[in-house]
């Protein structure tokens, strides 16, 4: 019996002794998993807030910097935390931008950690695949640490006086092949004593940190060349005012003389200076013709500066169109003619006068026809149109000629802007006559009319509403008023 | 350049905000409960601050071994980690048993 219950009792022992050690078995197992998650859970939290800091910040790389460093330090008791990386518009230097020691330091950063370091110094080493170094204090010597940081020595003697770091870890922060930064951590212990925690977790946040310091270079180059941009571009924009200054003031010197010569040509033809042989009346028209054309174009250049500097004015009067595009066409008959170009004229036998502006409406009828005699291979026909409706009055001039490929037609009209094939058939034209006359017409409450088929031919035209033009019972003519354009 | 220096006693206090730190972020309220069974430690953790009356090192290893009584060596390497950097400034005479590597 005595037996039995001592075999009982010790039976009962062994099981209390096997469960006290599943026990604790189990407790370490739960704990070294706890430490894990902590661990982990340590990390996520600073790499979180790393993240959000590069994020949602619009400060500059240095302040940046300067927070992630902050950030580290908060989280952890390292004794100094610096972060050094390439200024956005350096390659072969970097700067502390962030440090933390200020429980050692003090609240300012010590003068001899605001030089560069010289990457190209430093090329074997960042060329070292090796992410991280521990260097141990006690194995270098601060000249030796001087003289590759071109510092004073007395200089890093003090700082390491002031922080009594045993041991530095260095991250190269590679991002996409290449070192953004560096990580540097001060630890009061010896290299072999730095916990392995605290290596992993360092190893972690410089990818973080990496890629976080990368995205804000590229941001900064970005928006130095974006101020690079807008330089270049007001430099231009001053430039270009000066050449419309420039045009402006040569278009007005040569109007004047033109106006002479044509003139003078004019009362030659008249016969005002005697009789003018057939060959001598064909050398003149052409003359006239060709100096009509440079006024046109020389009005063109002027209303275009007068554009830019809202100088730009509609001077309205009645206008009768058939009159008017006769008088052009008049002038335009002889190059036609030389061109054996037939032009026909369809119009109305009467027309309602509207109010446009005489002299730039002259000019948009003079490109449209003249275009159409350059574009039209010899031979073929240009129909000039006027029609009047219940509503509108419209004028068209219809080409055979090389037409304007669709993938420009875009473009047309735009300034400066000549299709491939113009270009080729006229290379001296200047890409204003189309951006005027659109504008002229807009500015006139007008339509631009516009079709082309390249190789078949052009129509090209406008189209004024009768209502919104129409001259009033009582028109007196008023001085121009500035019309400001866009 | 203004060198900050602290006293024994506060590294040894900061030493036990610490390490009763660290445990708690691995097995919650407990290791507040166990670090209160530790006689010489005073606690404020609601300010985390903690009191240490008098022979510090010792204290210091009741407080680390009131952990490794539960959860083993690893809890005594948890310990080792955190308070690295502040024994690192502590006479190596002063330095708690537990805690020196």
């Amino acid at each position: 019996m005595e037996d039995t219950t001592k075999k009982i009792n010790g039976h009962s022992l062994l099981r209390k002794k096997k469960l006290q050690d599943m026990y604790a078995n189990v407790s370490q197992q739960m704990y070294a998993r706890n430490r894990e998650l902590a661990e982990t859970n340590k990390t996520l939290s600073l790499l979180k807030t790393i993240d959000a800091l590069v994020l949602e910040s619009h400060a500059s790389l240095k302040v940046v910097c300067q927070h992630i460093t902050d950030a580290i330090a908060q989280a952890t008791d390292y004794p100094f935390v610096g972060l050094l990386t390439r200024a956005s518009n350096s390659e072969d230097e970097m700067r502390l931008f962030g440090w933390s020691g200020k429980d050692w330091l003090g609240g300012n950063k010590p003068e001899a950690l605001n030089l560069p370091i010289h990457l190209k110094t430093y090329q074997d080493w960042l060329e070292n695949p090796s992410v991280t170094s521990t260097i141990s204090i006690k194995d270098v010597q601060p000249s030796q640490i001087a003289e590759n940081l071109h510092l004073k020595t007395s200089d890093v003697e003090r700082i390491f006086q002031a922080v009594p770091i045993k041991s530095v870890l260095i991250i190269k922060l590679k991002v996409r092949r290449r070192i953004v930064g560096l990580l540097v951590v001060g630890f009061l212990v010896d290299k072999d004593e730095i916990a392995e925690s605290d290596t992993v977790l360092l190893d972690s946040l410089g990818d973080s940190i990496g890629v976080a310091l990368d995205n804000k270079l590229l941001f900064e180059q970005n928006q130095n060349v974006l101020k690079q941009l807008q330089e270049s571009n007001n430099k231009l924009v001053a430039l270009d005012e000066a050449k419309d200054d420039f045009v402006s003031m040569a278009s007005h010197q040569l109007r004047t003389p033109l106006t002479a010569i044509k003139g003078n040509i004019s009362m030659v033809l008249d016969g005002d200076a005697g009789d003018v042989t057939e060959v001598q009346r064909k050398l003149l028209t052409q003359t006239s013709y060709s100096t009509q054309r440079m006024i046109y174009i020389i009005a063109d250049l002027l209303n275009v500066s007068r554009l830019r500097t809202g100088k730009f004015v509609i001077d309205a009067e009645p206008v009768d169109l058939v009159k008017l595009i006769t008088e052009e066409m008049d002038q335009l008959e002889f190059a036609a003619a030389s061109k054996s170009l037939k032009l026909n004229f369809k119009k109305p036998d009467k027309i309602t006068p509207i109010l446009l502006d005489n002299a730039k409406t002259r000019q948009i009828i003079m490109n449209f026809v003249d275009n159409a005699i350059y574009y039209t291979p010899a031979g073929k026909n240009i129909t000039i149109e006027l029609t009047e409706n219940k509503s509108t009055i419209e004028f068209r001039v219809i080409d055979e000629g090389i037409g304007v490929p669709k993938s420009e037609q875009h473009h047309l009209f735009t300034k400066f802007y000549r299709a491939a094939n113009a270009r080729k058939a006229r290379p001296d034209g200047t890409g204003l006559g189309l951006f005027m006359a659109k504008k002229v017409i807009i500015a006139q409450g007008g339509a631009v009319i516009f079709d082309s088929k390249e190789g078949k031919g052009s129509t090209f035209g406008f189209m004024f509403s009768k209502n919104k033009l129409a001259v009033p019972e009582n028109f007196e003519k008023k001085a121009p008023q500035a019309e400001f354009l866009s | 350049m203004a060198q900050a220096t602290k006293s024994d006693s506060q590294i040894f206090s900061e030493i036990a905000v610490k390490i009763i730190e660290s445990q708690e972020s691995i097995i919650g309220p407990i290791a507040l409960q166990q670090a209160k069974k530790v006689s010489g430690l005073s606690l404020d953790w609601s300010h985390k601050k903690v009191d240490i009356k008098s022979n510090s090192p010792k204290v210091i290893d009741s407080l680390v071994n009131q952990y490794k009584v539960l959860f083993g060596d690893m809890a005594v390497e948890t310990c080792r980690d955190v308070s690295r950097q502040l024994v690192s400034q502590l006479p190596a005479n002063e330095r708690p048993q537990t805690l020196n590597i």
